[in-house]
């Protein structure tokens, strides 16, 4: 992927100036002053339309498609026609700003408000932004001292070809940073973090620029998968996000080399599983993408195509897309494809050329349907055969298949294929025949690489062809690539993912809490026995009520469902689903090894959103009050001084109504447990609830709160209740509004 | 180390404490594996040979095959040390076995290098105040060289060639076959036979009567028979019983049925009733026919394959039942021969499988099912 | 609070709750201080690795609970980098070498070397050697198990091995010769239901399921304790009280593998062929292993056709299961064994002649 330095686009410090929606506030430098600084540089045209406000910038389109559309002479199948034509078009018409993104807005925004976070870190410039910082002042928490978001690292993941790590430059400028780029082609090793990351980071501006740093860490997850050096490359990484602030502030005057991150960085990976990412997981912000609507791409290809004046109907593009299944580069380059040899583009066409679109297999098209499909007479004659030789099929397939040299592969396409040829055999002789020679083949090939005795590759392909006599046929269904396969195969890896992670919860989570569940960590019995028994264990048929109100048997498995959980780390996580509600989801998500075809078994109730918000708030008690024994033990003294402080500020904790259960904070009464109870809402506030903005909120404490929830008996020193709420996000532009506690319950 | 064979072999009674806190947690495999080649049992053509070449010093390159437990590592062992004695056992002889890395690389680098020495001047008379014969050359032992890749045996060849002057090789295998032509074909062979019974016997009793085990003869043919001709196998379960029951708290004898559990050896009375419920008529010696009286005539597949599945509940080895059923039914006296050739055939494949590690019961299954048609048609 | 499975798990040979006669003599093994190599060996679920760590207790006392769990990296000759996860205490350590498929060798070859050259250093422990225990041992390939052999001679000093396998037809007969064997057999279903009495009872206060839901249970269990435990588990969060019925979760594998039995008997036709192909796919890709999808449907099969064909379609699944081991692409062997099958079942409903298939080949 090329990337065009960070200067072409954006004038230097000019983008302070936008908000969210791309409004200007205000220009300081006009365009020319950017050009004439670059002179060198080739993509001027969109450097400049990135300055000029959306409606002049449309404008300008109009006019050069029309000043094209007349220059053009139009000689068919020349393609120097246009300076740009040199050009990509996938990089052409990358989105350069942020109201060009294609897909869900709301992730955009997501990212967006993140490295908005910052702001106050990076530019210091957070008083000056018009109202918002009205609201946060007071008793605004000094969650951190250089006032940075919570999470350091924002994890974008999803399939490639969606736009990640075009968003991930496009948002960095939109927010006036300078990208920073390490991708795959940067070697992975704990060094690169060391020599390339930290002083981009430290320094936090690129020589010759103004603008501050954002580092782009594309495909983290490594192409190869994992291997040895990205451990250490994301184990330096993690170490680099949490690095303390105070730490860092002491130190920074007698060493220069340890300071904490005050850049924002953004990591992208397509596969959010993957085993060398479960360290950075848990401290970075996650973002999933998913595949931009259809007609939104189909949209947004039409007006390049007219733009390149390419004729181009609906369905074709349509088509397109389908095939490209979301992938715009994919689109892109096939379209400009196109562009070089002609002006129209028909649904035939992109028929017959994505037959290439992400793998070039016109061979294996050419061996397939020379195997299905008896020869035609054209076909005869170009390869120059008498009809005798046209009968002898064996040496011909057989050589055909050797030089393809893509055998398993048409092995997996003779398999998916066989089957869908609609012919009499009522006996299954022809069936039963092509598998024995398909297992052949497939005993072959296995004992040839197993022992690497390639001698026997020149026997391979005399398995394949006997398809040849048995299954061909004229106007049979057309030959596709081996799909399911790779589909299963992937399928396959994403569910040995889960089983790793919750195979390596079971090994050292049994451990950190004295029960023992290693045993049921090997693999077969995990697979078999512990993970259907498992969902059906922390599946109880619960009624989704308030903890206080529960009953005293649905207590006893409350606990007990809390206890296995927070033993095997499965968390629930809150997550927002494609249609904008927000569920629960099961982290690593081993309930998808109860889901068979898409559906859960009939014996595992459907797992309610508030049954889950009830286990996870318990969940998040337990772990709290684990860490504050572990605090505790070690160090009592040196958090009283703190709490005193924290006390007062204690709006989040509604006291007393909730029941802890038997976990969280239970029946203590003494002042030591007093002091932990205290503690642990502190803790809270190391992660304040944000609004839509990315504020505080700040919980209006009396007026909000309902009637005491009932002062319990037990007074307030039996149990602190915390309740920490958010607004729901969404699209609409969020109001607040005060809101009675009861209707969050 | 030097210290530890001092003590061991001259100074028998002044060192005895001592040798007998080491030999006592040692397995009675190597505790009583020959110390000398006139030592090693029921192999008296190969004895013959090699004592000759004690007193001669020359020594072809060899190579000793046959099944396990018969005594080629020992062999070769104790000849080694009978040549150079203990002070130059360590630099004149070099062990390598499939426990170390063999590969082309190691054949390469590390006997290469070792097999190049021109060894050090003799030394007439050793510390422990025998003279050995210490010829000029070192001796290389690829012990279960069969398990060694072709290309590793390959390199082996010129190696041997070019150095045989001051290095001799001795390759130990089971499987002659899994040895590359060439090799072999620089080896003189010595076929180390099964050992019979009688030698097996001798040797048992000896080690018996010296670690004070009581082992009557019921309980050595028992031995023997659970463990084919195989004297390691055989010692290794004289030794687990005598543990077992020195360690438990009643005193009792040891019977053959110990030796059984211990081998692996499904019992007797398990295998027979599986026979019978494959319709095979077999004689039992109990008097449990009464019990299993409706069991006797088989009733179809369902209860063939319920029959099996507890076998496999009861953890027994599949192959070890398929080997046992199989002596039930060749010596079986009134099973015709084509039967019995039928039942033997499902068996092969069976055997086959297995080793190819296929699942257990669904062969189990299979045997159980021809066997039952075969002996039924 | 914790799951059942784990929490009354008995720690002590005392403690076991069947086979009696195996613990007493494991325990005079352990106490004589002359310990052998052993290979435990029986069906999945009948309490050999609960047997190795009670052994393990007896032998060196409570210390060897203190366990600390690593991932050590080996290195191939070919210089890959190999991660195997392995748990070691004071005096033992547990791996599975299997976990890294062919290169197990490599891992048997330098976890072994590196404690026999160990000499145990704790003065206060009981004995000097340290033990390894290796779990599915009888997957090991031939190239572990050869580079198992030597070393158990050779370092009996400082080692002692303890090999976990369901069965012993897969190892090689030199490392058989060089253990006790010591079989452990599944429970019968009346140990099964006390071990799930005893459990329960302690678990559950208050209502324990009685004697007929433990019974249920362990029916559905088969002889493998882990199974009914992780079941009654399972029963008590979704049923706590136990009321009647008392219907126990199968594994979803299970039932679905069913449903494909129940699929491939129904209906013989090249569109079946392509449903059952995809719900083979869907197994597959749950990590179901080959081998008991194909023992699994074909239980089911043999269930509902008739008498004639049962030993055929059992014939068949065992060869081409044995076929599946060599090959790489298992979906080929479960799909030719289904449409083998379905011709079976095709021809004796037409009542075509069987000759062809009453003749093994």
């Amino acid at each position: 992927m090329t990337k065009p330095s960070a200067p072409i686009y954006l004038p230097r410090s000019s983008v302070r100036a936008y908000t969210y929606d791309g409004k200007p506030v205000f220009i300081k430098r006009r365009s020319r002053d950017t050009t004439q600084l670059h002179p060198s540089n080739t993509n001027v045209r969109i450097g400049n339309l990135l300055d000029v406000p959306i409606h002049r910038l449309m404008d300008d389109i109009s006019v050069i498609a029309a000043r094209r559309l007349a220059a053009e002479p139009r000689p068919a199948g020349s393609f120097s026609n246009s300076s740009s034509s040199d050009m990509l078009w996938v990089d052409q018409y990358r989105p350069s700003k942020y109201t060009d993104l294609l897909g869900d807005e709301r992730v955009h925004r997501e990212v967006l408000s993140w490295v908005k976070e910052w702001d106050e870190c990076v530019f210091g410039r957070s008083a000056n932004t018009r109202g918002k910082k009205r609201a946060r002042d007071g008793d605004d928490l000094p969650q951190d001292k250089y006032r940075r978001p919570p999470e350091k690292i924002m994890l974008l993941s999803g399939p490639p070809g969606l736009g990640k790590t075009t968003l991930a430059h496009v948002v960095a400028k939109q927010a006036g940073y300078n990208v920073f780029e390490i991708n795959a082609s940067d070697a992975r090793s704990a060094q690169v973090v060391e020599d390339r990351i930290r002083p981009a980071v430290e320094i936090g501006f690129s020589v010759g620029s103004t603008k501050p740093n954002l580092v782009v860490i594309d495909e983290i997850d490594g192409a190869t998968g994992g291997n040895e050096g990205s451990a250490g490359f994301i184990q330096k990484l993690v170490q680099l996000a949490l690095e303390k602030p105070y730490a860092g502030r002491l130190r920074k005057k007698d060493r220069k080399g340890k300071q904490p991150l005050l850049r924002p960085i953004i990591c992208i990976c397509n596969d959010l599983n993957a085993q060398v990412l479960s360290k950075l997981r848990p401290i970075s912000r996650i973002i999933r993408f998913s595949k931009p609507a259809d007609f939104l791409l189909v949209k947004r290809l039409r007006q390049i195509c007219e733009w390149e004046v390419l004729q181009a109907d609906n369905r074709a593009l349509s088509t397109l897309v389908g095939i490209a299944q979301g992938d715009m580069r994919g689109c892109l380059n096939t379209l400009q494809f196109f562009k070089a040899r002609n002006q129209t583009v028909t649904e035939t066409m992109v028929r017959n050329a994505t037959v290439g679109l992400k793998e070039s297999d016109a061979n294996y098209q050419v061996v397939m349907n020379d195997l299905f499909i008896p020869m035609s007479q054209k076909r005869v004659k170009d390869l120059g055969l008498s009809g005798n030789d046209q009968a002898k099929y064996v040496d011909r397939l057989s050589r055909q298949l050797d030089g393809s040299g893509i055998m398993d592969r048409i092995a997996l396409g003779c398999f998916e294929h066989y089957a869908k040829i609609h012919q009499h055999d009522a006996t299954f002789t022809r069936y039963l025949k092509g598998n024995d020679w398909l297992l052949s083949y497939d005993t072959l090939s296995g004992s040839m690489h197993a022992e690497r005795e390639f001698a026997l590759l020149p026997y391979l392909s005399y398995c394949l062809v006997p398809y040849y006599p048995l299954f061909q046929q004229k106007g049979g269904p057309r030959v596709e690539r081996p799909k399911e396969y790779w589909d299963n195969y992937n399928k396959t890896k994403a569910s040995e993912e889960v089983y790793r992670s919750l195979a390596h919860s079971a090994r050292s989570g049994g451990s950190g809490v004295g029960s023992n569940y290693r045993n049921l960590a090997n693999e077969p019995t995990l697979h078999l026995e512990f993970a259907p028994y498992l969902n059906r264990i922390i599946s109880p048929p619960l009624r989704p009520v308030n903890s206080q109100v529960i009953r005293p048997e649905e207590k006893d498995i409350l606990s007990c469902l809390v206890g296995i959980m927070v033993a095997l780390e499965l968390r629930f996580v809150q997550e927002r689903s494609d249609d904008g509600q927000l569920v629960y989801r099961l982290d690593p998500p081993v309930d998808v090894f109860v889901t068979y075809d898409g559906k859960r078994a009939s014996d595992i109730g459907p797992s309610r959103y508030a049954i889950r918000q009830l286990v996870a708030t318990e969940i998040d008690a337990r772990l709290a009050s684990k860490h504050v024994e572990a605090l505790e033990r070690s160090k009592v003294k040196q958090t009283l001084p703190s709490l005193r402080r924290y006390v007062p500020a204690g709006d989040f904790a509604l006291e007393g109504s909730g029941d802890q259960g038997d976990g969280a904070l239970a029946s203590v009464t003494s002042d030591a447990p007093a002091a932990k109870r205290a503690k642990a809402v502190a803790d809270l506030f190391e992660k304040p609830a944000l609004d839509f903005f990315g504020r505080p909120i700040v919980a209006k404490p009396a007026s909000k709160r309902p009637s005491h929830a009932g002062p319990l008996p037990q007074g307030s020193t039996e149990s602190a209740f915390r309740a920490s709420f958010r607004f729901k996000e969404g699209n609409s532009a969020a109001v607040r509004k005060p809101v009675k506690m009861a209707s969050f319950m | 180390m030097e210290n530890f064979f001092q003590v061991k072999s001259y100074g028998k009674k002044a060192g005895k404490e001592r040798a007998e806190e080491n030999t006592d947690l040692q397995p009675w495999v190597e505790k009583y594996r020959p110390k000398t080649i006139d030592d090693v049992s029921a192999q008296e053509h190969i004895v013959a040979v090699l004592s000759k070449t004690l007193s001669s010093k020359n020594l072809p390159h060899m190579l000793f095959y046959g099944p396990p437990g018969t005594g080629k590592t020992s062999t070769i062992l104790a000849l080694a040390r009978q040549l150079f004695g203990p002070d130059n056992f360590r630099n004149r002889v070099l062990e390598l076995n499939a426990s170390d890395e063999r590969g082309i690389s190691i054949v390469r680098e590390k006997i290469k290098n070792f097999a190049r020495q021109t060894p050090r001047a003799e030394v007439g008379v050793s510390s422990d105040g025998r003279t050995y014969p210490c010829p000029p050359y070192k001796i290389i032992i690829l012990d279960e060289a069969d398990s060694m890749t072709q290309d590793a045996q390959a390199a082996l060849r010129r190696i041997m060639e070019n150095h045989a002057r001051i290095t001799r090789f001795c390759l130990v295998c089971n499987y002659v076959t899994r040895i590359i032509e060439p090799l072999a074909s620089r080896c003189s062979k010595f076929r180390f036979k099964p050992l019979d019974p009688a030698a097996t016997t001798a040797r048992l009793q000896h080690i018996a009567t010296a670690e004070k085990v009581a082992a009557p003869p019921p309980v050595i043919s028992a031995l023997i028979s659970a463990s084919s001709g195989d004297l390691r196998r055989a010692i290794t379960y004289l030794q687990s019983i005598a543990r077992l029951h020195s360690a438990s708290s009643t005193e009792t004898e040891i019977v053959p049925e110990d030796v059984q559990e211990i081998a692996g050896v499904v019992p007797d009375e398990v295998v027979k009733g599986f026979a019978r419920s494959l319709g095979v008529d077999v004689q039992s010696d109990d008097e449990d026919i009464e019990m299993d009286g409706d069991s006797e005539r088989p009733r179809g597949f369902d209860a063939i394959r319920r029959k099996v599945r507890d076998f496999m509940l009861e953890g027994f080895s599949a192959s070890q039942i398929i080997s046992q059923l199989h002596d039930l039914i060749v010596l079986h006296p009134t099973l015709t021969a084509r039967q019995k050739a039928k039942c033997a055939l499902a068996m092969a494949e069976a055997d086959k499988a297995l080793c190819d590690g296929a699942d257990e019961e669904l062969w189990i299954l299979e045997v159980a099912v021809r066997v039952h048609r075969a002996v039924l048609a | 609070m914790d799951n059942l499975v784990i929490q009354y798990r008995p720690r002590k040979l005392d403690e076991l709750h069947y086979h009696h006669g195996l613990s007493e003599r494991l325990k005079s093994l352990a106490s004589s201080g002359d310990f052998p190599h052993m290979l435990f060996y029986g069906p999945s679920g009948a309490g050999k690795k609960t047997r190795i760590a009670c052994t393990l207790r007896e032998l060196f006392g409570p210390g060897v609970e203190k366990l600390k769990i690593d991932q050590r990296v080996f290195m191939t000759p070919s210089r890959r980098k190999l991660d195997v996860n392995v748990v070691q205490s004071n005096y033992h350590i547990e791996l599975t070498p299997s976990e890294v498929g062919n290169y197990d060798r490599v891992v048997i070859q330098e976890i072994l070397k590196e404690i026999a050259q160990t000499q145990q250093v704790d003065i206060s422990a009981r004995h000097r050697f340290k033990v390894v225990i290796i779990n599915e041992a009888d997957s090991l390939t031939r190239d572990a198990q050869a580079a198992l052999r030597r070393t158990m001679e050779k370092y009996t000093t400082n080692m002692r091995l303890i090999l976990c396998a369901n069965s012993t037809s897969r190892l090689i007969a030199p490392i058989r010769s060089r253990c006790l064997l010591v079989r452990v057999p599944a429970p019968s279903m009346e140990d099964v239901v006390g071990v799930l009495e005893y459990v329960a009872g302690r678990a559950c206060r208050g209502n324990s399921p009685d004697h007929a839901a433990c019974t249920v249970v362990a029916k559905e269990a088969a002889g493998n304790v882990r199974k009914a435990i992780l079941a009654l588990e399972a029963l008590r969060m979704q049923n706590p009280l136990f009321s009647e019925p008392i219907t126990v979760a199968k594994p979803d594998w299970e039932t679905y593998c069913q449903r494909v039995g129940d699929m491939i008997v129904q209906e013989q036709s090249p569109a079946r062929v392509m449903e059952v192909r995809a719900k083979y796919y869907e197994l597959l890709s749950h990590c179901i292993p080959p081998t008991v999808i194909i023992k699994t449907v074909a239980d089911r099969v043999v269930d509902k056709v008739d008498e004639n064909l049962k030993a055929d379609v059992m014939h068949w699944a065992a060869i081409y299961e044995n076929r599946m081991r060599v090959g790489n692409k298992k979906i080929f062997h479960l799909e030719a064994w289904t449409v083998k099958v379905m011709s079976i079942v095709k021809h004796f409903f037409y009542d075509i002649d069987l000759t062809g298939f009453d003749d093994y080949p």
